[in-house]
């Protein structure tokens, strides 16, 4: 959907722009790594099965063909990105069949590294398609691209994704992947549908995606009166129709909305607006969907939108039985919520990275929400310090399970207020990056490991002024984690590196990227002493 | 192994374990509320299911007879089709007739795991395809009025292709 102009930057760097994507943003959550953790947001609806409808892509056009020599997928995306293929348009000879060709496929194996592409001659177009089960990240990339490059590059000239591709070659290239289908020789001209009972249809569309309930809908009566059966549209996930859908369409979907639970309308903006300012009418569509599914509604998550505004907000607020509530990023300007609708008792995961949340409006969501399990307020400007919050958690959320400020008190000044996490006795994943109290005077940290035996993922991203003195204690004690990150650790040496990989049993992630104090033979030596433990050091990624 | 024997509607006639028997829900609840668990002489008809079917059918249970019970996710709905274990593929490459033949026996004599993969396997059939192509491949007759068709298929434009 996205042109690209060669010139915009040099055909040997494009593959290094591409994969090494993302430094500051996934850093955070490591690609495939954040499976698992909480970070990771469970699929509302399992995604298509059909992997030609498959419209996580992203199109790169060139005006004029481009060479690429080598080109490595990091290995945080290889499970991300599941298929890329080039395409070489002969514009000379436009009746010649175009040829797509496979030039990478996600490795099926454990092995962690990916294989490099080889040479794969001239291309005019790439794709890159998603699997879906990775949905955030994809959307992280999508950002990332967008945000980068296109925005840079005047003039922007993009479209929408042309559908007919996968029609046309796809499938004469992959036709060995084609569900088996054998004739029907002996019992030709019968329609087996008749002879079943209706609760065996029930059962049979439940594994059917939406494109293809809706298509079943269309077949005959019958199957018009099952499909469009409320109970298939209880638990919607929008997230992987987002270049087609617009008011229209969700207005249409919306009559099938009966007894909601779920929704996810993740980066649902229209994308011919997608770059602009609004999206048509989005908001007074969602706005009915709440209204007639507050009570219902478990789950909601309205990442990367332009379309929640106060209003929705309001009503988001009011709805009693909500569970899990992500709203990272989204545009509206100020967060002013009405809080005497505060309805909702029963969250366990709040996930408000980047939005413009104050204290005022967070703390009485915190407080009305004993059992809440999960907290993300990465990169909320708008709070102060975290002293009030972290009281307000002590006292109310106390089975709170994931914290994560990554970015949020950068201009922490009090080493122990983060003492207080210590009080959280189930506390699993704990990201402080970008929040290191300046100086960093007592030892909340180790407090904090210390008292929290079921810490498995601590991320301190920055703390930049940290020496060996003051991590080896805590590493020390810290046995129960399988990801650390110390990444821009300037300060500390290799006897940090020696006591996590030694001290710490069932560490998987060690994240030490610059960490200038490290040297790179010692982070080799260490690498190929415990391969069970991937350590990101400098720059692993080779173009 | 205690063994009882399952009559097909077209009169044969198949000892089988009681074990495997069990794992229809239907037989399971009969043999235990009716006793008949150590009597080997009885023989349980079944009107709805013939020979090949039946076969087939024990084919399934007797390959899947360790399988664990299947606990449903309350918190997502299992709408997956991909996996579908590389055994039970070869088992249902079969004809239409024998598929919906056998979502109805394991319907009736209600296998879980069975019906389960069968169903998966028909709605695998159906996604990927157009209304057209899903009638053509199944011998469905469109019973719509050109204008309902229309009105139809406007109103299902939602995620379709356009």
């Amino acid at each position: 959907m996205v042109h690209y102009y060669p010139y915009s930057f040099s055909s040997s760097d494009f593959p290094k722009y591409v994969l090494a994507v993302n430094e500051t943003i996934t850093d955070k959550n490591y690609g495939a790594w954040a499976q698992g953790t909480f970070i990771a947001q469970k699929p509302y609806r399992h995604p298509d099965t059909d992997p030609f409808s498959s419209h996580d892509f992203l199109h790169i056009e060139f005006k004029r063909s481009i060479k690429m020599s080598q080109l490595l997928v990091d290995p945080r995306w290889k499970k991300v990105i599941y298929r890329m293929w080039g395409f070489r348009r002969n514009k000379e000879k436009p009746n010649r069949s175009p040829v797509w060709k496979l030039l990478y496929v996600a490795p099926q194996s454990k092995e962690f590294a990916t294989r490099p592409i080889k040479y794969f001659g001239s291309v005019t177009e790439i794709r890159f398609e998603f699997n879906r089960n990775f949905g955030i990240q994809c959307y992280e990339l999508i950002n990332f691209m967008n945000g980068e490059l296109v925005f840079s590059i005047p003039p922007l000239d993009y479209d929408i994704p042309k559908n007919n591709w996968m029609k046309d070659e796809v499938p004469k290239l992959m036709s060995n992947m084609d569900p088996q289908e054998k004739p029907n020789t002996k019992s030709k001209g019968k329609n087996f549908f008749e002879t079943l009972p209706t609760e065996a249809m029930y059962k049979i569309f439940n594994y059917l995606d939406l494109v293809s309930l809706s298509r079943c809908a269309q077949v005959n009566k019958r199957w018009n009166r099952i499909a469009s059966d409320p109970l298939f549209y209880r638990d919607i996930d929008l997230k992987m129709y987002w270049t087609k859908l617009n008011s229209t369409t969700l207005k249409l979907l919306m009559k099938k909305f009966n007894r909601l639970r779920k929704l996810d309308m993740t980066v649902c903006n229209n994308p011919i607006n997608y770059f602009g300012l609004f999206s048509e009418h989005f908001d007074i569509v969602l706005k009915r969907i709440l209204q007639k599914s507050r009570k219902t509604l478990t789950h909601l998550c309205l990442n990367h939108t332009r379309f929640v505004n106060s209003e929705i907000l309001d009503m988001i607020v009011a709805c009693p039985n909500l569970q899990e509530l992500r709203l990272q990023r989204p545009s509206v300007c100020s967060w002013t919520v009405d809080l005497s609708n505060l309805a909702m008792t029963k969250l366990k995961t709040l996930d408000v990275s980047r939005a413009r949340i104050t204290e005022e409006e967070l703390i009485p969501i915190l407080k009305n929400n004993p059992n809440l399990e999960y907290l993300s307020i990465d990169g909320c400007s708008q709070l102060g310090g975290p002293g009030r919050i972290l009281e307000t958690i002590v006292t109310y959320n106390r089975n709170l399970k994931a914290w994560s400020s990554w970015q949020t008190f950068q201009n922490q000044d009090n080493a122990q207020i983060y003492e207080d996490f210590g009080e959280l006795l189930h506390l699993e994943e704990l990201d402080l990056g970008f929040c290191e109290p300046r100086p960093y005077t007592n030892t909340c940290l180790e407090i904090i490991v210390l008292r929290c035996e079921k810490l498995k993922r601590l991320g301190l991203t920055n703390w930049n002024l940290m020496t060996d003195e003051q991590l080896l204690p805590i590493l020390k004690e810290a046995k129960g984690l399988t990801q650390l990150n110390l990444a821009h650790m300037p300060k500390i040496s290799a006897s940090v590196l020696s006591q996590a990989v030694t001290s710490i049993p069932n560490l998987c992630l060690l994240d030490i990227r610059h960490c200038v104090g490290i040297n790179k033979k010692i982070v080799e030596e260490y690498k190929k002493q415990y391969p069970n433990i991937n350590i990101f050091h400098q720059k692993y990624l080779h173009v | 192994m205690p063994q009882i024997k399952l009559q097909s509607s077209d009169g044969e006639v198949f000892p089988i374990d009681v074990e495997i028997a069990k794992m229809s829900t239907t037989l399971k609840t009969m043999l235990e509320d009716l006793g008949m668990e150590d009597d080997d002489d009885e023989i349980v008809p079944l009107p709805n299911v013939n020979a090949a079917i039946l076969r087939k059918v024990l084919e399934w249970c007797t390959a899947h007879r360790h399988d664990p019970p299947i606990v449903d996710d309350p918190n997502i709905l299992d709408t997956r089709t991909n996996n579908i274990t590389c055994w039970d593929a070869e088992f249902l490459k079969v004809d239409q007739g024998t598929l919906f033949e056998l979502i109805l026996a394991a319907n009736y004599l209600d296998i879980r795991g069975l019906l389960d993969v069968a169903c998966k396997s028909v709605a695998t059939l159906i996604s990927g395809k157009t209304p057209e192509d899903i009638r053509k491949t199944f011998n469905i007759k469109n019973d719509f009025t050109p204008e309902e068709e229309e009105e139809i298929r406007k109103e299902n434009e939602c995620c379709a292709e356009k």
